[in-house]
């Protein structure tokens, strides 16, 4: 940490706000702040430490002595530091407690102390508010700082008397500072965690060995329920169980598991044997049963046999029905077919009857032969009928090619028409747009006449301006003038008020001081005693001693009054001078106003108004009417070229008119001619049409017909073979066989099932033919005994099942106290490294020493190590510092305690209390300097990079004093900035960066330094 | 003309604690017998007279005893250095006569004491600039120089180069008008291009300690105070010279060879010097070695001397010292560096390792003599991790 800048006023001697910068100073070595005692040296310290801390150091000095005794009252005591910490530069500006008048009443009130912190980005700038609560900004810093204050002032700030506090601490504060400064705190809490660990450890494995207790108690009370009898193993286990033994306790339950396992393996052979007597009793009866069943069932089949075999003879006949219905079955689909054949030909015949029937009413088809003409014939009558038919195609053709022309020619007729329809159109639309056109330059020539006379309106309005602006002028003249003579009359009110009070204040000075001079004098004549002189006129006579007076006043109450009556006078003066010079004011502006009176004012400021208006609208129209004029102009031209090119495209059109008539016409004529020629060829056509249709007609019929004699003939042949094959005689015959199919199916089944019964009945039969003849055995003694075979067995199994479940409840407890045996196992296991851990670490091992504390003494060391090496080159190698574990006082052992070793002196270790004023200081300077060596070097430590060491040089002499300055400037050269306050003169001479604290003579002080800039002070 | 040269007498030093001041008194009797044995019309001092501004009454006694004498055989100029205060060597400095000149301000060193030659010869011109505080002498400078004291820059250089200049002027002007006489300039300064040793102080002044020998230029013979190794700077060999100082006061100036020097300077400006070594009172000397070595005869020439002791060994022996000064009377510093000393220095012997787990099972090692087993280093770990999260959440 490092001090960038200082701002203080009101502190101690130093009444003006100075500031100092400290980053130049001290670059060439350390840096001197002197002065004559009591100027204000160590105040420069005391307000840095206050500035980081609140608090003061030292035991001298103290919170109160910062704030200036030479302030002005209500100046406010501050100090302002920046500083610059391993978290960041910050700003910090604190007051001290003080006394300010109150601002009501009289007297003083306490201001607390305030204190504000801000985090700069970078020296110098404004930085950003962090916190304004004085608790939060000391704790704030001193994180950032990583330092209190008892331990900033032995390691930064070596303060005046005090600088030997770290070489004269106790081993236990020397311990606090240590664990601080360097961070090993983190030791102590290690200790602490082991120790409430190890604890818990403790606690959780006498809970497992409580919980292997209680599983083992289960055991006894499952496996004894009669309680322990003296020798037996449940006293054994018992006494186990008291000792701990695990293993003794274990064996002994696993003997007693099996002993329950065994007992369970007799039962089940006591069991097993029953139930086999049941068995065998139960096989008896059911042989005697199986016995008697079979008797009954051969009977039984005897008596079917000869139902069944009356019934043959019926069966086979119905037989042969069947197979006869199946023949007649196949032959039912051909003789349909051959049916529907016959009928088909029927059809067509009808059909080309139907044809030939229309066929008589055209021309040229040959006759048509009879129904039974053989197929020759209707063939070429066919053959005939389609020529005819080609024949009448062809023509068609010819006359196809005409009637296209007559379309085509319908069809350009109709267009024409069309065409000198539209141009009709057009011709009227044009002449009724020049129409149109005509109208809009009437409607423009309108616009511009309009627009001359708004030109001339609008010149007017500069001047119509003009003219308003004075009429406003003069109204605002006149309402002034209207103003001041109320304001004036107003002053005159009050100027005669004032003088009223004046005179009431005059008259009631007077009674009060009459009043007060009678009171004089009554209060003097009561103490006139006759014979005795006046203190006023001497005479010894008091003829008439004046008397006390109603309304006696006191002379404060005249005073008041007399100071009430110089006020009211006062004020009447004031009041005069004011209606004075407002009257002036009012005669100049009645002056300026005329005499017009407010209402003439406003009525011209309105009439000028109004014609700037009418001014105004009037430019508006101009640019209006031009705008308008010149779109009409634009459009008119846009129209007239448009319409010319009309009336050019019309005229052309008309042209091509009169071509087209002309063509049109000669097509007519052709087509007519031709017509007259062939006879109109539309009739025709028609004929032809017609013709060919029934041409068609007929010819179809005809087909169809001889494809339908063909095919009924054909399955006729198919339906007679057919039979022939099946043995039928003919049709009727089929007929007559065939049965409905599901009477078929029932009857096939009932067929069936007759052939299967029979085949059953005579299987059995032979399947039972080794049985012989009946018997009959007496099954009621055999039932009996099963039922008391089964009884036994019942009972035999109730016990079984009791044994089983005792032989469970004991494995289950036996697993039960197993695993816990094995979790206190485990406990104890887990707890035991805790616990060798928490001794060793709590110092009972062979050095007898804790886990910080080792932490600490090795620090210790290396502190030692460092300060040592600055303190044998300080002294030539006469003196050295040791760490020795001895007591000092009445502290504890802590392996902390600091001795010297002379070896001047046959190495002789004195305490460090016996080194004179000059040895105390050379070995304070070289531990801290130690300190903050070890604490730099070390990762994580807090960078001290400032120094200031608080006098005690007068206590060296010349070549000592020369070795101490040759270490302090060393610490330059590794970047720390060292300050040095002293009053002795060689230091003066010595060191050429120096600030200076002169004494002004009236107590207070002033700060200069030999480079400048590094001081700001305020102008006195 | 013959001036003897001489600077940093430090009158009142004390060498690592023995006394010096008899030692001082020999050496001013010894000069003033040199300055009559060599007719010297003059002994010009360059500055540190006294050890301190405040010197001791012993120390002013001897300077004053020793000035005596040599003033009865030669002008004595002298000038103050950084040990000195100004002020005070220079008190009543104006009512001296011709015997003493002590040269103390700014006004004074613009222009020469003037040394008459003997017999009609033409004399010597003395520029004594004396060493002054740069803060206190900036005023006076800056009115020389005729600039704002603000705009005078902080250095040496700066305070010195108005008045060297004002100095030369001066010179050329007095040549100019009147017969060439010999020019010479004290001063105490450091200047660029010497050899220091461990017992100056530092004159840094704005971050900057040397002068640029040019500064100088201009004079016969320039006769330097401050380094207190006697020799010679600046191009030509002759011309700039520091003599030293008579006795040697660290041990890094062991190997000087302390003198005095004897400086003709012939009006035309030639200039011949001759080193007159001066005489020591007991030699330095430094001695390394183990114990035994140090004690064996091959020291037994250095028994006399001052000397300096560095004992090597695995352990310190108790009573080294005692051990040492029965061999060496005069030792006045020792130290003992143990063998295995590695990387000594202000970073610290051993650097611990910072990481708490290992820094305790190092404690469990030394404490029980044994190292923690696995478990065990589990359980560290563990109570570390839970002294983080405690000490977090606090």
């Amino acid at each position: 940490m490092r001090v960038l800048r200082l701002g203080l006023a009101n502190i101690g001697p130093y009444v003006d706000p100075v500031r100092i910068d400290f980053t130049t100073l001290g670059l060439d070595g350390p840096f001197l702040l002197e002065g004559p005692t009591g100027a204000g040296k160590s105040t420069l310290i005391d307000a840095i430490v206050f500035a980081l801390y609140g608090k003061v150091s030292g035991r001298e000095s103290d919170e109160a002595r910062l704030v200036s005794t030479f302030r002005e009252p209500g100046e406010i005591p501050w100090v302002e530091l920046e500083v610059e910490t391993r978290r960041g530069v910050y700003r910090v500006h604190r007051s001290p407690a003080h006394t300010r008048p109150a601002r009501r009443g009289g007297g003083d009130v306490t201001e607390n102390a305030q204190a504000r912190l801000w985090k700069l980005d970078e020296p110098g700038s404004a930085g950003t508010p962090v916190c304004v609560r004085v608790e939060e900004v000391n704790r704030e810093l001193r994180d950032a700082i990583g330092l209190t204050c008892d331990q900033f002032t032995q390691t930064v700030v070596l303060p005046q008397g005090d600088f030997a506090s770290f070489l004269h601490a106790t081993p236990e504060e020397r311990k606090g500072i240590l664990t601080r400064v360097f961070g090993t705190q983190v030791y102590d809490d290690m200790l602490a965690a082991l120790d409430e660990s190890a604890r818990a450890h403790e606690t959780a494995a006498a809970t497992a060995e409580s919980s292997w207790r209680g599983a083992a108690a289960t055991f006894a009370s499952l496996s004894w329920p009669g309680g322990a009898d003296e020798d037996g193993p449940a006293a054994r286990f018992a006494a186990a169980v008291a000792s701990a033994d695990r293993e003794m306790a274990d064996r002994l339950a696993t003997a007693r598991c099996e002993a329950a396992a065994s007992h369970v393996g007799a039962e089940r052979d006591a069991v097993a044997e029953a139930e086999a007597g049941l068995a065998s009793a139960e096989a008896t009866l059911r042989e005697a049963e199986q016995g008697n069943a079979l008797a009954a069932q051969w009977a039984a089949l005897q008596a079917e046999r000869t139902r069944l075999s009356d019934r043959t003879e019926a069966m086979e006949a119905e037989r042969k029905a069947l197979v006869a219905a199946e023949r007649a079955e196949r032959a039912r689909q051909p003789i349909r077919g051959w049916r529907d054949a016959r009928d088909r030909m029927v059809a067509t015949q009808r059909v080309l009857d139907e044809a030939a029937g229309r066929a008589v009413a055209a021309v040229d088809v040959p006759p048509r032969p009879g129904e039974d003409a053989p197929e020759e014939v209707v063939g070429t009558w066919l053959r005939a009928l389609t020529a005819a038919r080609l024949r009448c195609e062809q023509d068609r053709a010819g006359i196809a090619a005409w009637l296209d022309r007559a379309s085509a020619y319908q069809t350009s007729a109709a267009d024409l028409a069309g065409d000198r329809a539209a141009a009709g159109a057009e011709a009227t639309a044009v002449a009724r747009a020049e129409e149109n056109l005509r109208e809009g330059d009437a409607a423009i020539a309108a616009l511009m006449a309009e627009l001359a006379a708004a030109e001339a309106a609008a010149v007017l309005l500069p001047g119509a301006r003009v003219a308003r602006d004075q009429a406003q002028a003069a109204l605002d003249r006149v309402r002034e003038r209207e103003s001041l003579a109320n304001r004036c009359e107003a002053a005159q009110a009050r100027m005669e008020a004032l003088a009223g009070r004046l005179g009431d204040a005059v008259r009631a000075h007077a009674d009060a001081h009459a009043a007060w001079l009678g009171g004089l004098a009554a209060d003097l004549a009561s103490e006139l005693i006759d014979g005795q002189p006046c203190p006023v006129c001497g005479s010894a006579e008091h003829p008439s001693p004046a008397r006390t007076v109603e309304g006696h006043a006191t002379r404060s109450a005249v005073d008041a009054s007399a100071a009430a009556e110089a006020e009211a006078a006062h004020a009447l003066g004031t009041a005069r001078e004011e209606a004075a010079g407002l009257q002036a004011v009012w005669e100049q502006t009645v002056q300026a106003a005329g005499g017009v009176t407010r209402e003439n004012a406003e009525a011209s400021r309105e009439a000028a108004a109004g014609a700037v208006e009418a001014a105004e609208r009037a430019v508006a129209r101009v640019a209006a009417i031009t705008a308008e004029v010149r779109a009409g102009q634009a459009r008119q031209a846009e129209e007239r070229a448009g319409l010319d090119v009309r009336r050019a495209a019309l005229v052309h059109r008309e042209g091509g008119f009169a071509a087209r008539e002309a063509a049109l016409a000669a097509e007519r004529a052709a087509l007519d001619a031709e017509e007259r020629v062939a006879g109109s060829f539309e009739a025709r056509a028609m004929s032809l049409r017609d013709r060919a249709e029934v041409l068609d007609a007929l010819v179809d019929a005809g087909n169809a017909g001889l494809e339908a004699r063909r095919a009924a003939a054909q399955r006729e042949a198919e339906v007679t073979a057919l039979l022939a094959g099946l043995g039928f005689a003919d049709v009727a015959a089929v007929g007559a066989a065939l049965v409905p199919p599901a009477e078929l199916a029932r009857r096939t089944q009932a067929l069936t099932a007759f052939d299967e019964a029979r085949a059953g009945v005579e299987a059995r039969l032979a399947g039972l033919a080794g049985a012989g003849e009946a018997f009959a055995v007496d099954e009621a003694p055999l039932r009996a005994c099963v039922e008391a075979c089964r009884g036994v067995a019942e009972r035999c199994h109730e016990r079984l099942g009791a044994a089983v479940h005792q032989a469970h409840a004991v494995e289950a407890a036996l697993a039960d106290l197993r695993g816990r045996a094995v979790a206190l196992a485990a406990c104890e296991a887990e707890s035991r490294p805790w616990a060798r851990m928490r001794r060793v670490a709590s110092g009972q091992n062979d050095l007898s020493m804790t886990l910080p504390t080792f932490v600490l003494i090795r620090r210790f060391d290396e502190v030692l190590d460092l300060a040592n090496q600055r303190l044998i080159a300080m002294t030539d190698g006469r003196y050295e510092l040791e760490r020795s574990d001895d007591r000092e006082g009445r502290t504890r052992r802590q392996g902390l305690g600091l001795a010297m070793i002379d070896h001047d002196a046959d190495d002789a270790r004195r305490p460090t209390r016996t080194l004179s004023g000059g040895e105390t200081f050379l070995t304070s300077l070289a531990l801290a300097l130690g300190l903050s060596d070890a604490v730099t070097a070390e990762a994580g430590g807090i960078e001290l990079g400032t120094l200031w060491v608080d006098e005690g040089f007068g206590s060296l002499d010349g070549e000592n004093l020369d070795r101490v300055m040759a270490q302090l400037a060393a610490l330059r050269v590794g970047g720390r900035q060292v300050g040095v306050i002293s009053h002795v003169e060689d230091m003066v001479v010595r060191i050429t960066d120096r600030l200076t604290v002169h004494s002004r003579g009236d107590g207070t002080s002033m700060l200069t330094c030999t480079i400048p800039g590094v001081v700001e002070a305020a102008p006195a | 003309m013959r001036i003897i040269h001489t600077a940093d007498w430090h009158i009142g030093r004390s060498f690592h604690g023995v006394p010096l001041l008899e030692e001082q008194r020999k050496f001013l009797a010894w000069l003033a017998e040199l300055a009559a044995e060599r007719a010297a019309d003059a002994v010009v001092v360059s500055g540190d007279i006294y050890d301190r501004a405040l010197p001791g009454v012993e120390a002013v006694r001897v300077l004053e005893e020793g000035l005596d004498a040599i003033a009865g055989h030669a002008r004595v100029v002298l000038i103050p250095g950084n040990h000195d205060s100004a002020q005070r060597l220079g008190f009543g400095s104006r009512w001296f006569d011709d015997r003493l000149r002590i040269q103390p301000t700014v006004a004074g060193a613009t222009s020469p004491i003037e040394l008459p030659g003997a017999a009609g010869r033409p004399g010597l011109l003395v520029y004594a600039v004396p060493y002054l505080d740069p803060d206190l002498a900036r005023p006076d400078v800056a009115r020389l120089a005729g600039v704002v004291p603000a705009d005078l820059g902080r250095s040496h250089e700066a305070i010195l180069r108005p008045i060297l200049q004002a100095a030369r002027d001066d010179l050329a002007r007095r040549r100019a008008t009147g017969p060439r006489m010999g020019a010479i300039c004290l001063a105490h300064a450091f200047v660029a291009g010497g050899s220091i040793s461990e017992s100056e102080r530092d004159i840094r002044i704005g971050g900057v300690d040397v002068v640029p020998a040019e500064v100088f230029a201009g004079f016969d013979y320039v006769a330097l105070g401050h380094l207190h190794g006697p020799q010679a700077v600046g191009e030509t060999a002759a011309t700039m010279r520091y003599a030293g100082s008579p006795l040697a006061f660290s041990f890094s100036e062991k190997d000087h060879r302390k003198s005095v020097a004897i400086v003709d300077i012939a009006p035309d400006g030639v200039v011949r010097v001759d080193l007159v070594e001066t005489p020591v009172p007991r030699p330095l000397s430094d001695i390394e070695g183990t114990l035994e070595e140090v004690l064996s005869p091959g020291h037994a020439a250095q028994r006399d001397h001052w000397v300096r002791i560095t004992v090597r060994g695995k352990t310190r022996p108790d009573n080294l010292l005692g051990t040492l000064r029965r061999v060496f009377p005069h030792v006045v510093e020792h130290r003992f560096v143990p063998l295995e000393a590695v990387g000594a220095g202000p970073v610290g012997v051993a650097r611990d390792i910072a990481d708490p787990l290992a820094v305790a099972d190092l404690f469990v090692e030394q404490v029980t003599g044994a190292a923690a087993t696995p478990p065990e280093q589990a359980v560290l770990r563990h109570a570390y991790e839970r002294a983080l999260r405690d000490g977090r959440g606090v």
